[in-house]
């Protein structure tokens, strides 16, 4: 594998093989869309008691919901690789610690994403959310955050993998960690349901600039991760 | 014996042990010395605030305990790069005790602020930038523990651990961006030009007593992750001499 081609290629094939394995099984699909059901009805009965009172919280449901959804989905990325050794198989190959992250983290962000489609529209069918005419801005949104969350779920669910207590470990790991990104996702959400775009640029250029720095940083301890992981 | 564990023996054992144990006595009776007249000094040389009345007096375990809290966090962080960088134990148990008095610095923030609050705007807790952002830095390195606790022992713990220090601590700057957009308000005691002679006083002597408790409760947290590191390699080398003898016959 040499230059930037034989990375890229590398970085497909990785991100095709998880999306191949996610479409054999689904088995986090699945989970995820029926998880992000019961979690609006959840809401419903605990939140939603008169049109008053439900004013307001359909940013803060979606977003927490987005978080719980990351949970599930990283939860399996790297395990699945452990219980069938391709973690090993995959070490063979040199320099594949690039092509590891960015394949895992597209890969990961392109299932959560496509589990918080559902997501939004059953919390839409709920909670007032921006009307359609703004939904290409919500998604855009959200795909950001998803950016964001898929580059440290994918350097953490990596660290904790081998760990015998790795699914009480990965939330408490990373929910702190994507508080900025919870912010900022639920501040521009917010003002788009009031209507107000120039907050709301504000908010999404600040979680363009977290989805920078989580990148960077993440790609560079992927690397420590990787060795440790050995 | 590897030489690691007799080099990190040496540091909590043998004629260097002693003396270090009676420096280490030293400066515990000099924190409990310093802690009593703190709170001498605070409670009975310090005027009364005219404004926030006999609850201002939290400020000067409040403000001290933030500062060591923060120095605790920025430890930790320095000796897990250091870790990353070139991979000694030494440094882990360094990142660990830093992590450690911060984790528990900062937790006497988070107890004597709200008391504070209350007395002073009322509620409990706003979502006031400097507040959210030692909570978030608490829960950041309360995590950090709580993997270090149930990971296990050895090198992919070790690393794993100082990943995740490296990773809270760049958290630090964004979280303090996205909460500083949200507004709030906090007592600007200093900036209001309302500190006496005194008030600077007991702020000094308070800052000296925790100061001393800083190093005494790090100092204590690192000679006991010495020592577990060379539990740690004497069941080690046992292992591995039972599985000679084991060979052999």
């Amino acid at each position: 594998m040499g230059g930037i081609r034989g990375e890229l290629g590398a970085t497909w094939v990785i991100l095709t093989k998880e999306i191949r394995v996610e479409w054999r099984s689904r088995e986090v699909w699945f989970t995820g869309v029926f998880f992000s059901l019961l979690l609006a009805v959840l809401f419903l009965f605990g939140l939603a008691t008169d049109a008053q009172g439900s004013r307001g919280v359909g940013p803060g449901v979606l977003w927490i919901g987005v978080v719980f959804l990351a949970s599930i989905a990283f939860g399996r990325s790297f395990v699945r690789e452990h219980e069938t050794r391709c973690l090993d198989a995959l070490r063979l190959v040199p320099s594949v610690c690039g092509p590891l992250f960015w394949g895992k983290c597209l890969g990961n962000g392109l299932v959560l994403f496509s589990m918080e489609l559902v997501l939004v529209w059953l919390v839409a069918a709920i909670f007032p959310l921006p009307g359609w005419s703004l939904w290409p801005a919500l998604l855009w949104v959200l795909l950001l955050g998803t950016l964001g969350l898929c580059s440290l779920g994918t350097v953490i669910s990596a660290a904790l993998a081998r760990f015998r207590l790795r699914e009480v470990l990965l939330p408490l790991v990373l929910y702190p960690l994507i508080i900025p990104l919870l912010i900022g996702g639920v501040k521009a959400t917010g003002a788009l349901v009031e209507g107000e775009m120039s907050a709301y640029w504000d908010w999404a250029n600040l979680v363009v600039a977290f989805d920078a720095v989580f990148l960077v940083l993440s790609r560079w301890l992927f690397g420590k991760v990787i060795e440790a992981v050995e | 014996m590897g030489s690691r564990a007799e080099g990190e023996r040496a540091a909590v054992g043998g004629e260097g042990g002693r003396a270090s144990s009676r420096a280490f006595l030293l400066l515990v009776g000099g924190a409990g010395l310093a802690l009593v007249v703190a709170v001498v000094v605070i409670f009975h040389c310090t005027p009364q605030d005219a404004e926030l009345g006999f609850v201002q007096k939290i400020f000067y375990f409040h403000l001290p305990s933030a500062l060591y809290g923060y120095l605790g966090f920025t430890i930790c962080c320095v000796a897990s790069i250091g870790y990353l960088v070139r991979p000694r134990v030494i440094w882990d148990v360094v990142a660990q005790s830093g992590a450690f008095c911060g984790v528990l610095f900062c937790g006497m923030v988070l107890l004597s602020g709200p008391l504070w609050a209350r007395k002073s705007w009322e509620p409990w807790w706003t979502g006031e930038p400097r507040l959210v952002l030692t909570l978030v830095l608490f829960l950041l390195f309360v995590s950090y523990l709580l993997v270090r606790s149930f990971g296990g022992r050895g090198e992919l713990t070790r690393q794993i651990g100082a990943v995740l220090a490296v990773f809270g601590f760049a958290d630090i700057p964004l979280v303090h961006l996205a909460v500083k957009r949200w507004g709030g308000h906090h007592p600007r005691v200093i900036h209001q030009g309302g500190i006496s002679g005194e008030m600077w006083l007991a702020l000094g002597v308070s800052m000296v007593a925790l100061g001393l408790l800083f190093v005494v409760l790090f100092w204590l947290r690192l000679r006991v992750g010495l020592l577990e590191e060379e539990v740690e390699d004497l069941h080690r080398d046992i292992a591995d001499r039972s599985g000679l003898v084991e060979d052999r016959q």
